[in-house]
Parts: C-alpha cells; sequence; structure tokens
C-alpha cells in the first residue's frame, strides 16, 4: 500500500485571508479518514476557530505542548500517536524567535509517531528558518508580504513567489465584500516543497489565463 | 599502481606463483584521491521553472485522504512480499482490527470474481448435487445393476445458468464461509467424481460375480440329484475358514 508522507504545512496569508477556514476543512477530512485509528487534533487556536474539530486545545501558557505530545506512557508508546497538530498564528505561541527544543523534537519524531502538522502564518518572514526546512507544503493566500520576504525562509522561495504574486494578481480587482462572499472557497495556491508546480485551487482557469496573458 | 596491476595480470597469464591477495587491496595513497565537493545545506532555488497545475476541487481532500504510515508500523516494510512483518503487524493488531481488515479483504475478493468465475462455480455445485441425488435415488432403488440413472443435459444446462446468475446476483453478500464451503466443494469434486465410478465399477464387479455363483450354485443342486460330484462342496467366501480346504 502506498502512503504519503507526513506533512508539514504551511498556511500562509494576511488576516482574513481564508487560511483558518481552509485549514478547518482540512482538518475535518483528515479527522473523517482517521476516526477509526484514534488520530486526536490537537489545536493552538486563539480565536477558537477549531471549536468541535479540536481535540485537545493548546493554551499560550502551555510551554511543554511539544514534550506533552512526544511523552511516552508507562507501557513505552505514544499515547498521542497518529494525530494532527494544528497551530494558528503559531509564532504567537513561541516565546522567542529561537525554535524551542521539545518543538524540534516533535519535528524530528513526526514521522516515528505520524505526526501531521499546520501551521499558519501571516507574512512569510514569520516562519522560523528551522522550520522552514521541515515543511513539506505551501498554501499561499493573498498577502502583504514583499516577494524578498519569501526568499529569505523559503527552500522553494521562487515557485512561493510566484504562487503569491499569482494569488495576489487574481483576488486583487476583488473588494473586501467581494472577497468575502467566496467564503469558504477562498482563492489559494499550493506548493510542495519538492516540485515546481503551482496547483491554484478555487481559482477559475479562465481568471488565471487571463492574468497571464496580461 | 597501474603498472603494477599489469605486472599481476601478466604474471597471472603466464601462469606463474599466485600473487597474495593482499597486494591487489588499493594502495593507501589512492585512498586519499577523494575531491573535496562543498556542499552547501542552505542551498535555496536558483532557477525558476514553475508550472501551472490546475486540479479539480477535490485533490486537496485526497491529498488530505490518503493514508499515513501508522506510528505502529514505523520501521517495519511494506506490502505482502514480506511475510514476517506481517505476521509481526497482525500480533500487535487488536482483534476488532484483524476482523475490519478481513471483512475489507472479503469484500475485494468477492468483489474481484468474475463472469466466468461464477459460472464455474455453478457447475461445480449442479455436477455435485447431480451426482449426490442420483447416488441417493440408486441407493434408495436397492438397484445394483449398471443401469444409467441420469438427468437430461440440457435441463442440467439449465440449472447451471440458473445458478450461476444467482451467484452473481448474491455475489457481493457472499458470505466467506460459504466461499469456503464451495472451495472445498470445487477442490474434492473431481476425485470423489472418480471415486464414485470406480464404486460403481467394483459394485458392478461384485454383482456380477454374485449372480455367477447364485447360477453355477442353483446348477450344481440340479446335478446333485443326477450324479455325483467329484470336486469340493463350494463355500461362499464370506463363510469359508481359515486354514484351506476342509479335512
Amino acid at each position: 500500500m502506498a502512503f504519503r508522507n507526513n506533512f508539514v504545512w504551511a498556511f500562509i496569508g494576511k488576516s482574513g485571508a481564508g487560511k483558518t477556514v481552509t485549514a478547518k476543512q482540512v482538518a475535518k477530512d483528515w479527522k473523517r479518514t482517521r476516526k477509526r485509528k484514534g488520530g486526536k487534533i490537537f489545536a493552538f487556536d486563539p480565536h477558537d476557530a477549531f471549536y468541535g474539530i479540536a481535540d485537545v486545545k493548546i493554551d499560550a501558557k502551555d510551554e511543554d505542548w511539544a514534550s506533552i505530545i512526544i511523552q511516552k506512557d508507562k507501557r513505552g508508546h505514544y499515547p498521542f500517536a497518529n494525530s494532527l497538530i494544528i497551530l494558528d498564528d503559531y509564532r504567537t505561541l513561541l516565546k522567542s524567535d529561537k525554535m524551542p527544543p521539545d518543538f524540534l523534537d516533535l519535528l524530528a519524531l513526526r514521522r516515528r509517531l505520524n505526526l501531521d502538522i499546520i501551521y499558519m502564518v501571516h507574512n512569510p518572514k514569520l516562519i522560523l528558518e528551522r522550520l522552514s526546512y521541515f515543511s513539506t507544503h505551501f498554501s499561499v493566500f493573498r498577502t502583504e508580504s514583499h516577494a524578498n520576504d519569501f526568499a529569505d525562509k523559503i527552500q522553494k522561495f521562487l515557485t512561493c513567489q510566484q504562487a503569491s504574486s499569482l494569488v495576489n494578481a487574481y483576488v486583487r480587482p476583488m473588494e473586501e465584500k467581494e472577497y468575502n462572499s467566496l467564503y469558504p472557497n477562498f482563492p489559494y495556491v499550493f506548493v510542495k516543497s519538492d516540485s515546481d508546480q503551482l496547483f491554484p485551487m478555487n481559482m477559475e482557469e479562465e481568471q488565471i489565463n487571463q492574468l497571464q496573458l496580461t | 599502481m597501474e603498472l603494477e596491476q599489469e605486472n599481476i595480470t601478466q604474471n597471472l597469464d603466464e601462469g606463474q606463483e599466485p600473487v597474495p591477495i593482499g597486494s591487489l587491496r588499493p594502495q593507501p595513497e589512492e585512498k586519499e584521491k577523494v575531491q573535496k565537493v562543498d556542499i552547501d545545506i542552505k542551498k535555496k532555488q536558483t532557477d525558476n521553472t514553475a508550472t501551472l497545475n490546475i486540479k479539480k476541487p477535490g485533490f486537496i481532500k485526497d491529498f488530505v485522504d490518503e493514508p499515513t504510515r501508522n506510528s505502529e508500523d514505523y520501521g517495519r516494510q511494506t506490502g505482502s512480499s514480506s511475510s514476517s512483518s506481517s505476521s509481526d503487524s497482525s500480533s500487535t493488531q487488536s482483534v476488532e482490527e484483524i476482523r475490519a481488515r478481513l471483512e475489507e479483504e472479503e469484500k475485494e475478493e468477492v468483489s474481484k470474481l468474475s463472469v466466468e468465475d461464477f459460472e464455474d462455480m455453478a457447475d461445480f455445485i449442479i455436477d455435485l448435487v447431480d451426482m449426490g441425488l442420483l447416488f441417493g435415488i440408486r441407493w434408495y432403488s436397492q438397484d445394483i445393476s449398471d443401469a444409467e440413472y441420469k438427468v437430461p443435459e440440457e435441463k442440467l444446462k439449465k440449472l447451471k445458468k440458473h445458478l450461476s446468475r444467482l451467484l452473481m446476483r448474491v455475489g457481493k453478500k457472499f458470505p466467506m464461509g460459504m466461499l469456503l464451503i464451495l472451495g472445498i466443494i470445487a477442490a474434492y469434486a473431481t476425485p470423489m467424481r472418480k471415486a464414485h465410478e470406480h464404486r460403481k465399477k467394483v459394485i458392478s464387479e461384485k454383482t456380477r460375480k454374485k449372480l455367477k455363483v447364485v447360477s453355477s450354485k442353483s446348477k450344481d443342486d440340479s446335478q446333485d440329484d443326477s450324479e455325483d460330484d467329484d470336486g469340493p462342496a463350494y463355500i461362499p467366501l464370506k463363510k469359508r475358514k481359515r486354514g484351506g480346504q476342509p479335512k
């Protein structure tokens, strides 16, 4: 049987771009297919957006949240293996610009423990360098970031830059109300770290072609 | 070094004294001939070759739905090729998990059956039922003759057709136990048929012998009245004692 690798998936986009709404849909799909395996959803969720979906809530004061997830029980098993971790606006969870050691341990053990991770940021500048190396997928929403912001942070920065340019150009003619009316199908571009392909999601093909022509 | 190796091969060709294998070992100088390559682990994308790939709306859902390797299976080999790994995983799986897996496998197995499979199955079942019923009828009739008890071929064909259709209809709900029983029946059908044929032959041979004996006995009885018999009296096989002829 073919397995997909565990993802460390970055959702990049300005506030109100639809990151959380899209991540909620992903979390629902994830939960539905893994119901029988007993996987839990951990969410650092300051806006309570994952209420009803998340099984465990991570608070900003829980500094040892990563240690808790990767802890072993008395039998030597990992009780929280096969889980999904959602970190909405994850930089507010970290006290400094350095990656906490237990978060690094968690990232290192993600395949061993079958952990999928989603993290959301407003700007690529906010992605810590070490986390960017672990990132396997990016969903680029409309951003107000500068193209160089990607260059400093992401290995596939040219692809992500193009993704950002594409989605920004796509939504530029839209007014705020019009953009909000797209709920819950907000446009974004999906990028894989091992590919140079851009996967536009919730975007009309004709409009994309027009953008490329002009 | 190349010259040395040439000399070695020449020596070998000429059939002279063999060279110790240690002399073929590369010299330490050669070991050091490793090119130094600078690898920048922080190297980032340099060429802009991004292409658009427009997918259907369910693309992300399919991606998320794809199975991941369970934490318990980490480090184990995948696929059915390694029997040891499957036995290891089965030992750690709970009964419920194994049951669920078997149910899925059963469904797959039944859905994989083709029309021909169902027809073969119907053939076997009807042949067996035919054989069993004819055997029963013959036993009931106490008939030990060679008379044929047979159902017309056309009727059998019709029955097989009906049964194959019925099997196809219930195919998806076909229980695994039933499949196993049918499999056993199918496997044993040929030897059972052979055994039946042999039994028929043996019975007919016995009957023939019995009839022969009975007819000779009645002949003897009629002859006893008229003339004396010099030969030994006929004793049926079952009643004959051990130790040869009676004194």
